[in-house]
């Protein structure tokens, strides 16, 4: 919802300029896709300044043109942080394998940077990031979308690395088969696999589980609703983020985001 | 943005401007007055609605100046503008000036576009607004869509020779054609 509630007359002025620099004040005109586009532009970073600070009071009496500038230096500032990111990212990054995953990473973002035009387009995605992540990022868009979805890939490295790479390999083959292929979430496979041995009490030594485990878990799920199995397993979850992370409040956050999924799974013995 | 949205930000863009617009349009007389030709106010609200009109028609919305004085610098010394036709051109010309930087992307600047058209409008053809839309316009639109930037290094101006299909006259072929006639 838009606190800075600035209207037309306000915005068109910012539009305009924004316009004249669009085409080097070379053309008095543009067509409407193209004025839609610089608008769309100019709300984008006024968002970003309205989104800032959501506990702070915002001064009532700022201009238009102020709130998108201010904004406008929150999106370079972004983008910064997110190729920071990706820097601290590339170190430890590992694939198993999985193309999806390194073709998303590995020439996807690249590519956001080469082409995100924060000034003209900062609303555009531009690539879509096609290894799913365990969260709803549609309420994103531009360098937001992109940023978020790569703290959560990074969270994923870190989550996976704690554990052998050869131990990962053998748990989504056992769990996804073509893992190389497939473009289903390889934390999530391996956060099933985790819980379940957990709950089983049994060493992470070996992927998969025998007939008589799996029917022992599906018993004791069995008087529970799903949102009771969520619970626990949330439960479970950040006993093991303490136990393993002190109490890392980003990872705790991120393994927590497979819970549903994974309540589900165990629920209807899919593991 | 839904498409009220869209609608009410050209119609914004148009309202914004409309009194300086008009005021310089007017200012344009102290120049062109020289080569006979001046605009009354009634002249310059029929300009400016007209050019509400095309905008919406062409799908663009001027965000600054206006394009109305340019043209009319442009072309107020043409051989072929009289007061019988000035206000009718140039209605006519900022139809084919919007049209022609939708059908060129809007690759070429105003200034280069508005070369382009003065040059071929006194030349190639004679005054005549159609041929310059049908034929010059068209011809230089679909180079630029092939992805032809020479007018950039030269304004606009000469650019015609290159892409013209028609054989026109030049000095050799005028004396071939005399020498056959008489002979």
């Amino acid at each position: 919802m838009c606190r800075l509630n600035f209207e037309m007359e306000e915005l068109i002025p910012v539009v305009a300029k924004l316009a004249g620099q669009y085409t080097g004040f070379e053309s008095t005109s543009v067509t409407y896709e193209r004025a839609e586009q610089l608008m769309e532009a100019v709300l984008y970073c006024i968002r970003e300044y309205e989104n800032t600070g959501t506990e702070t009071l915002l001064p009532e009496n700022i201009l238009a043109e102020e709130a998108y500038r201010q904004g406008f230096h929150l999106v370079q500032e972004k983008a910064q942080e997110l190729r920071k990111l990706c820097n601290s990212l590339t170190p430890f990054f590992r694939t198993y394998g999985n193309i999806c995953l390194k073709d998303t990473i590995l020439k996807g973002i690249p590519e956001f940077f080469k082409w995100y035009d924060m000034k003209f387009a900062p609303m555009d995605t531009i690539i879509t990031l096609d290894y799913p992540v365990p969260a709803d990022l549609s309420a994103y868009s531009g360098v937001d979308t992109v940023y978020e979805y790569i703290k959560i890939i990074y969270q994923e490295q870190r989550f996976l690395q704690t554990m052998d790479a050869s131990y990962i390999r053998q748990v989504l083959e056992h769990s996804l088969g073509d893992y190389e292929n497939s473009v289903e979430n390889l934390g999530n496979a391996v956060f099933l696999n985790l819980m379940v041995h957990i709950m089983l009490k049994k060493p992470l030594e070996t992927a998969g589980f025998t007939e008589s485990e799996r029917q022992q878990i599906i018993k004791w799920c069995e008087p529970l609703t799903y949102d009771e199995l969520e619970i626990h397993l949330a439960e479970l979850t950040v006993k093991f983020a303490e136990t393993y992370w002190q109490r890392d409040s980003d990872i705790t956050a991120y393994l927590k985001s497979h819970v549903k999924d994974v309540a589900v799974r165990i629920k209807n013995g899919q593991f | 943005m839904d498409k009220n949205s869209k609608g009410t930000m050209s119609e914004y863009f148009m309202e914004a401007g409309r009194k300086m617009q008009i005021s310089n349009v007017l200012e344009t007389n102290r120049y062109t007055e020289k080569f006979g030709l001046t605009l009354t106010p009634e002249d310059v609200e029929l300009l400016v609605a007209e050019q509400k009109q095309t905008l919406k028609e062409q799908k663009r919305v001027e965000f600054s100046e206006s394009i109305l004085p340019k043209i009319i610098y442009e072309f107020c010394d043409s051989d072929y503008i009289t007061m019988d036709n000035y206000t009718e051109t140039i209605i006519r010309l900022q139809e084919i000036f919007y049209h022609y930087k939708n059908e060129m992307l809007d690759e070429i600047t105003d200034t280069e576009l508005l070369h382009f058209m003065k040059e071929q409008f006194e030349t190639v053809c004679s005054g005549d607004p159609e041929y310059l839309e049908g034929t010059c316009l068209n011809i230089f639109a679909q180079a630029i869509r092939a992805g032809y930037r020479g007018y950039e290094g030269s304004d606009g101006y000469a650019e015609y020779e290159q892409f013209d299909e028609v054989q026109r006259w030049d000095r050799e072929v005028y004396l071939y054609t005399l020498y056959e006639l008489l002979s």
